[in-house]
């Protein structure tokens, strides 16, 4: 890629920190609307989160349309059609996603469906743009999500596309909302993290704009991963690592799906386990496997990983090989909560065969079906 | 990296940077179903020939409304409302913005009453007046620069009343920014060193100052690094287009910074200056840096030491103890300065007192320096500096840096 | 599908905090009024602003909100709680109930809040600077110093307000507060 020679778009603004779900009311009304209906999952009201997310409201003038609660672990259009048909019998002008992962991807669906006027919603999968124009959108993350809910992507029933306008308006980082619910769920969400991020700037030479959200994401996940796993309910880590997630998120939707993103994702759909086990074991197979086959230096994953004093102390040739060191240890934090190996899992052979290969017609050539599966071959070999 | 109590951060613009992005406007303009964008410009752009470029560039995949090219120095809402008019009159759907501060912020304004509909910008002053999205607009900057097309604020003059009307909406950040280095290859080498000073400064204070955020960080640290491995190449050999595009992206990066996280001192009392005497921004701004440093530096040493390593690299950084390390980045810029100064046979003053205009006369007597220090009061920028600015301060401040001497620290009343 | 399953909900109040914010506040526009005629520099700003000036402090949405203006004689005055009938030249907002919390408990400093997007300003910016500056001088006098520390951004050195100057004008402003006017402007609010 020749230098500087770029695109970087993000739509959304991050609103992080103290009284963050307060500013939700004068966010929506910065866009003229004023009744949320807010979409959210059985294991978050199971935690009381929207309790928190209903008092955060008072004395703001606003109501809440309704909390729609259905969502599991899977977005279909058939909830999200229950979802609009709420939207429209409460006269909601917006929608606020509590949660990540399929819940917002069932927001993003209610969305299209209260937007678009044709009701086929499938026809932006099919290939229409989706240049129509949309509600007000906030996503709150809470806990067991990867980061990638802030980007541009939309899961509904298997089927997938990516539009800028799915971007949530507005993110909102709170440390009521964030906490983990166990050590494994906050490794698995770290590790997914990484991925978007090391993923993203390992492909994007020269972009800039999305290095720098991709070094303030690693420096977080660097400064935070180990206290995370020990202490996931601790409001203040769990912060900074959603706030990692965000950013890794909408950098990994700026770089565009590496390797492993698109593996773990065919290889969690065929088997049903979850990505953030695949991601586990792929991510460090697949860059010691980069490695080894460009050949090429980099040092910009030693000063991401590990911030300017370690980078400068370190002699300028090693600095490259010191930086994958420093993401391999990073990984392996998380071995003892992520103990699964790509080995023991016993997955059929011709399972992965097939995995790989849909994995690299996604890609649009960017890998083949070789390079994954010498990745899964090292990550057999490699996985601590 | 320090993650504060509370932040917020938004640089919602899609910016397309290359050797060849102009020749993807059409395509982008299309993608918002735009096709008829009106070109807002200035004479003086126009009179270097970059317009002919843009329309070259774009050729006939896009049919170009109009060109107004009379916006002033300082944009005035008359001007605003008369290009408004020529946009419906040539029923354009589209902005495009070439040139630099005054001219975006020009066009912001004309987007707010070419969308929202009405005769004049003056209907839409205050708070929370703008609330939907505008119709499209690109901004291409000629300069590297004012980081304008990263900003959600437009300052747009009432000169009947003399005063300068601020308008402030996240509907106001343009759809695209387009940083191509043939608007700026034919920049003069004072105008480079003064604009890229200009978003040096942004970084700077975006790094040090009170709203200082994780995200803004991340893109000062990028910014100030660009603009140091790259400023003093591209003086040296202006047709550097990759240094140009560098130190392009290091501008609306910092510009991104800054909006965000807002700035503290220099800009206080640069603007005051600029207003005053009509000295150029980025001459102000460059004077200025390092006496916000000197002033701060009892509440941010650390950061600022920070700073050492994108503006003088790893070795520097590694080999300087982390103590010296802040007294190091005051004395990095200063040198800038002189190595600027030099380079540009002496048009980019190091000091308030060497100021001069095309005549060769001083701009910034030091009769006006009380003068300044009180009207300072008057400037936003002090309620974002981490140290209180009032008066007697600014006094002290500007004293130092109109004979051009390091600050004396024992002066600075700390909080 | 029954969309009873998932009512509407109306946001309630936290009466206890707006309770105590209505107080500060009070006492804040209160001791502006008396500060104008104690201290110098409170005097000299109010004076470089126009007669029939008017400006409010309060919390978004709907209150508490505490009134101060100019007379058309020069004198301050604090005006009450109620915005009706009012000519507001300068509204000063805490986007909501929490934000004013932390800034009235002097968790954050009112340079902190405003620069945490806590405050939304309408009118002038360099009129709301100034008062800005005043309500800093104002809580220098109503609080201990441990306490205004926290609500300035520099405590003033002895060499800008002596501490004999501070303790006089303490106790001035405290009476002046508590006493001048005071049943006047409650029953014109009531």
């Amino acid at each position: 890629m020749k230098l500087f020679d770029y695109r970087f778009f993000s739509h959304s603004k991050i609103v992080s920190g103290s009284c963050a779900l307060e500013s939700i009311p004068a966010e929506l009304e910065s866009y003229d609307a004023r009744k949320p209906l807010v979409i959210t999952g059985k294991d978050i009201t199971r935690r009381g989160l929207e309790k928190k997310l209903i008092k955060s409201f008072y004395d703001s003038g606003f109501p809440l349309g309704g909390i729609y609660d259905e969502v599991r672990d899977y977005a279909g259009i058939g909830l999200a059609q229950e979802a609009a048909h709420l939207f429209r019998e409460r006269g909601c002008d917006s929608l606020i996603s509590l949660g990540g992962g399929p819940v917002m991807d069932t927001a993003r669906a209610v969305n299209i469906l209260v937007s678009d006027a044709s009701n086929d919603p499938f026809r932006f999968f099919d290939g229409t743009p989706l240049d129509i124009k949309m509600k007000p959108l906030a996503l709150i993350p809470t806990c067991c999500s990867g980061g990638l809910e802030a980007g541009n992507i939309i899961t509904l029933d298997n089927r997938q596309f990516q539009s800028d306008s799915l971007y949530p308006d507005v993110i909102i980082l709170d440390k009521r909302m964030t906490p983990a619910c166990s050590s494994r769920c906050a490794a698995e969400s770290a590790v997914l993290a990484m991925d978007n991020a090391i993923s993203a700037l390992l492909d994007n030479k020269s972009n800039p704009m999305n290095d720098a959200f991709i070094h303030a994401s690693l420096q977080f996940i660097s400064q935070n991963l180990a206290k995370s796993m020990r202490r996931p309910k601790n409001k203040k880590i769990s912060l900074n690592m959603a706030n990692a997630g965000v950013m890794a998120g909408i950098a990994a939707s700026n770089a565009g799906p590496g390797l492993v993103r698109l593996l773990s994702e065919e290889l969690s759909r065929s088997t049903g386990l979850s990505r953030g086990v695949f991601t586990a074991m792929l991510l460090p197979a697949a860059l010691v496997y980069r490695d080894q086959k460009s050949g090429s230096s980099d040092d910009s994953l030693l000063l991401a990983l590990k911030g300017m004093d370690v980078f400068s102390g370190t002699p300028e040739s090693k600095r490259s090989s010191r930086g994958i060191e420093s993401a391999l240890d990073l990984m392996g934090m998380t071995k003892k909560l992520i103990p699964e190996t790509l080995a023991a899992l016993n997955i059929p052979y011709y399972k992965l065969e097939d995995a790989a290969e849909k994995a690299a017609a996604r890609s649009r050539k960017n890998f083949s079906s070789e390079d994954c599966l010498s990745v899964m071959g090292l990550s057999r070999q490699k996985r601590k | 990296m320090i993650m504060p109590d509370f932040y917020d951060f938004c640089c919602r613009v899609r910016t397309v940077s290359g050797n060849k992005a102009l020749e993807e406007i059409p395509g982008l303009l299309a993608g918002m179903n735009s096709r008829r964008p009106l070109i807002i410009t200035d004479k003086g752009v126009e009179a270097v020939g970059l317009i002919t470029v843009l329309k070259k560039a774009v050729g006939k995949k896009l049919s170009i409304g109009a060109v107004f090219d009379k916006v002033p120095v300082d944009s005035d809402y008359k001007i605003v409302d008369e290009a408004a008019a020529l946009y419906r009159s040539k029923k354009c759907d589209s902005i495009i913005a070439v040139g630099g501060g005054s001219v975006i912020d020009t066009a912001k304004g004309v987007n707010i009453v070419a969308s929202l509909g009405g005769k004049s910008l003056l209907q839409y002053q205050g708070a929370g007046a703008v609330r939907q999205k505008l119709n499209p607009m690109a901004i291409i900057p000629t300069t590297a620069g004012t980081g304008s097309e990263m900003t959600l604020v437009a300052v747009i003059a009432d000169t009947d009343r003399h005063i300068k009307m601020l308008f402030v909406s996240y509907f106001l950040l343009p759809d695209l920014a387009i940083l191509d280095p043939r608007m700026t290859a034919t920049l003069p080498d004072f105008l480079t060193a003064a604009t890229a000073m200009d978003a040096m400064t942004h970084a700077c204070e975006a790094y040090y100052g009170m709203e200082k955020n994780p995200m803004s960080d991340s893109f000062a640290l990028e910014a100030i690094g660009l603009i140091s491995r790259n400023l003093l190449s591209v003086m040296k050999n202006p047709g550097d287009m990759d240094g140009r595009l560098a130190l392009a992206s290091a501008s609306t990066m910092a510009g991104g910074a800054f909006s965000n996280s807002m700035v503290g001192l220099v800009h206080n009392l640069g603007h005051t200056i600029g207003a005053l005497c009509h000295v150029p921004h980025g001459n102000c701004m460059s004077i200025l840096l390092p006496y916000g440093f000197e002033y701060n530096l009892h509440r941010r040493a650390s950061i600022i030491g920070e700073l050492l390593f994108p503006l003088a690299g790893p070795e520097v950084y590694a080999n300087t103890p982390k103590k010296d390390r802040p007294g190091k980045v005051i004395e990095h810029i200063r040198q800038l300065n002189q190595d600027l100064h030099e380079v540009t046979a002496g048009r980019h003053p190091r000091f308030l007192k060497e100021i001069k205009n095309r005549q060769g006369d001083p701009m910034v007597p030091r009769s006006m320096l009380p003068d300044i220090a009180a009207a300072m009061m008057m400037d936003g920028a002090r309620m974002h500096n981490p140290e209180e600015i009032l008066p007697d301060d600014a006094l002290m401040v500007l004293e130092h840096a109109w004979e051009g001497i390091p600050l004396n620290r024992k002066k600075v009343r700390k909080g | 599908m029954n969309i009873n399953k998932y009512p509407e909900i109306q946001p309630k109040q936290k009466i206890i905090k707006k309770i105590y914010i209505f107080i500060m506040l009070f006492i804040v526009g209160r001791a502006i009024e008396a500060a104008a005629k104690v201290d110098r520099t409170v005097k000299d700003i109010f004076n470089g602003l126009p007669d029939g000036f008017t400006f409010y402090l309060g919390v978004n949405p709907g209150g508490p909100y505490m009134v101060v203006g100019k007379e058309k004689d020069g004198t301050v005055k604090y005006l009450g709680w109620k915005l009706y009938g009012k000519k507001i030249s300068l509204a000063m907002r805490i986007k909501n109930v929490e934000s004013a919390i932390k800034v009235f408990t002097f968790q954050e400093s009112t340079a902190l809040a405003y620069n945490y997007d806590r405050f939304i300003v309408e009118g002038d910016l360099p009129r709301a600077l100034a008062i800005v500056r005043v309500l800093d001088i104002v809580e220098v006098y109503l609080l201990p110093k441990i306490i205004a520390r926290l609500a300035v951004k520099r405590y003033p050195h002895w060499s800008e307000m002596s501490p004999m100057i501070k303790h006089t004008g303490r106790i001035r402003i405290y009476i002046k507060a508590f006493t001048t006017g005071l049943i006047r402007v409650i029953l014109q609010n009531l």
